[in-house]
């Protein structure tokens, strides 16, 4: 499972990505331009949100833009 | 539409049939991908473009979402069981391209094919122009083997096409970082 709270949702998530970050996160940090996220980045999240249970439905997936999208929804999906 | 073979979390893969290849058409043959990708600008007579679908096919999938939406298609192709290795090739809607289901797609192909070929090596061609959009994750998955110098003149400069590849080991370590359940499918 990922943690609730914001701040360590996203330093347990990039961590398990392998992604490095120069400056402070927030909920508005864009995933694609801030964090480079790419397709293979993307599915690599994907897999880490299904092993905690959060499978998100279609119509969701490309609409992610931010981490605090991600976290929005993680914390409204999670079993 | 014929049945979902292979299932991922968010990618359900088919075979490809005569139905999926007006929407194909339709795919490679859309801007920028006419370009950028295996056509590399031409438009082919349907007939043509039906050979060129199946060229040195292994097996390749329609990948759909969990809705029966389409998303693309994923390829194994030139396999050469001698040397032990073979290509994949993949090509996503722009509404999929950077959600990450044809990721999680050639994920799927690239298990299937170390399950079911003694395989070593899958080797996957990218333009330079192409690689730059997924450089990050491609370094935990891939590694880039080669690189033909000015390979290709694409979109009125001359670019360098490198050659992905991921080993049957280095896969065991990585692939289930893409949601595939690595461990108890291949050996």
């Amino acid at each position: 499972m990922l943690p609730s709270e914001f701040s360590e949702f996203a330093d347990d998530l990039l961590a398990r990505l392998d992604l490095e970050t120069s400056g402070p996160i927030t909920a508005g940090t864009r995933l694609s331009d801030e964090l480079g996220f790419d397709s293979l980045t993307m599915a690599e999240m994907l897999s880490c949100l299904a092993d905690s249970g959060v499978v998100l439905p279609d119509a969701l997936v490309g609409e992610l833009s931010t981490i605090g999208d991600v976290h929005h929804y993680y914390l409204a999906l999670r079993p | 539409m014929s049945h979902c073979v292979i299932h991922g979390q968010y990618a359900h893969l088919r075979p490809l049939t005569q139905a999926d290849y007006g929407r194909l058409y339709d795919l490679y043959t859309s801007a920028p991908l006419i370009e950028t990708w295996r056509l590399r600008g031409v438009t082919p007579s349907p007939e043509e473009f039906v050979q060129f679908l199946w060229d040195a096919v292994l097996v390749q999938f329609v990948v759909d979402t969990g809705d029966g939406d389409f998303v693309g298609l994923v390829t194994a192709y030139k396999a050469n069981f001698r040397n032990g290795h073979a290509y994949i090739a993949a090509i996503a809607d722009p509404e999929y391209q950077r959600s990450g289901i044809v990721v999680e797609a050639t994920a799927l192909l690239v298990n299937y094919l170390f399950r079911n070929w003694e395989l070593r090596k899958v080797y996957a061609e990218v333009l330079e122009v192409n690689y730059t959009q997924f450089e990050m994750g491609s370094r935990t998955i891939f590694d880039v083997e080669g690189r033909l110098t000015e390979h290709e003149y694409v979109g009125g400069d001359y670019q360098d096409l490198l050659v992905l590849a991921v080993t049957r080991e280095k896969w065991k370590e990585v692939g289930h970082r893409l949601g595939v359940n690595v461990k108890d499918s291949i050996n």
